[in-house]
């Protein structure tokens, strides 16, 4: 199952994000350029964190326009799995494949720490068979990670269960001490509402060997592997 | 923490905000003796009286601090000169679309681009 990491100029999980991919059983990841035009014979994407075009204009302003985007757009429209960590996510939502924004946490702090989030949905191709409330702990590294979007949008992404993860203490709790950098609604992690687009400020790249502190990044790769070959039995 | 004032203001004095008036086209002279016509264009990117802008709550309050206890409200934005060869004419949509693509993000932002329309002639 193959695995395309997009680099942009900039990146700096990509590499995080093969290494975690390598070490899923199933997923065949590679880079791929952000001049690249096509995502042909890739069955998922994944746009890294990092700083594309030195973060420049806003976050994935500009990366949003690289070439390879719209393979990435093109791709998502078809079905394809798309999951976007931190910057990626920034990315996505600059793309308008993700509705709102990320904006400068409130404390205009860089902060980079350990988070707890809650899984709100386990019906979505990123949390299958993860039981709804199940704590991950995911890395976090952001200076504007704060989830912004209008009234009307925020309603819409409850109402379609496209939250995936939110922010919460310790004991599973969505307190405001717990949401860092001041999100909607402890917001995350969504999806978008055909539920193969996916974008999350933490960083499950970063969580997928006990050694680093956390091995619960691996789920969600793993959900994803099992969504494809699910889709890909189906089609068989 | 509130910072002693003395010796502040003088410095703050004389200082100009840039002027934000639009501008006509220009004549310049390149290298081989053209003569061509170029065109500042000036948007100003702020954001949404909806979204929370921290960095201006904490200018705010250094304001506060210095001196203007007054001061009840800051945003901040952006602001881009944007030089265009020729004088204008017909880039004014293309330049709308740029600044709702590109310079800046309709969810969090609104823009307001100012260039001279009689400069289209």
């Amino acid at each position: 199952m193959r695995f395309a990491v997009i680099q942009f100029p900039g990146s700096n999980c990509d590499q995080d994000c093969l290494g975690a991919l390598q070490s899923i059983p199933g997923a065949n990841p590679d880079y791929v350029w952000h001049k690249e035009t096509s995502l042909a014979g890739f069955d998922a994407i994944v746009l890294p964190g990092g700083f594309s075009y030195g973060d420049y204009l806003r976050c994935g302003a500009i990366a949003r326009f690289s070439p390879i985007m719209r393979a990435v757009i093109d791709n998502a429209a078809a079905g394809k799995l798309v999951i976007g960590v931190c910057n990626g996510f920034q990315i996505l939502c600059e793309a308008g494949l993700l509705p709102g924004a990320l904006v400068r946490n409130r404390t205009l702090h860089f902060i980079c720490r350990m988070a707890v989030t809650r899984v709100e949905v386990s019906h979505s191709p990123f949390t299958l068979g993860i039981p709804e409330g199940t704590l991950l702990r995911l890395p976090v590294a952001h200076g504007e990670g704060r989830f912004f979007a209008d009234a009307a949008t925020l309603r819409d992404l409850n109402e379609h269960r496209q939250v995936i993860l939110r922010y919460v203490n310790a004991a599973g709790e969505t307190t405001s001490e717990a949401n860092w950098n001041g999100s909607l609604e402890n917001i995350a992690g969504i999806c978008n509402r055909k539920r193969n687009v996916f974008g999350l400020m933490p960083h499950p790249d970063r969580a997928c060997d006990q050694r680093l502190g956390s091995s619960d990044g691996t789920l969600i790769f793993e959900s994803m592997v099992k969504t494809i070959a699910d889709q890909q039995s189906r089609a068989a | 923490m509130p910072r002693s004032r003395s010796g502040r203001r003088a410095g703050w004095r004389g200082r100009n905000v840039s002027n934000l008036a639009p501008l006509a086209p220009v004549l310049v002279s390149r290298g081989s003796g053209r003569i061509v016509a170029r065109m500042k264009v000036k948007v100003v990117v702020t954001p949404k009286a909806a979204v929370l802008d921290p960095q201006g709550a904490a200018v705010r309050e250094a304001m506060q601090h210095l001196g203007m206890p007054e001061v009840r409200d800051v945003r901040i934005g952006k602001y881009l000169e944007i030089e265009l060869e020729g004088d204008g004419t017909g880039s004014e949509e293309q330049l709308h679309r740029l600044c709702r693509d590109l310079l800046s993000n309709p969810v969090i932002e609104d823009y307001q681009l100012l260039m001279n329309a009689e400069a289209a002639v």
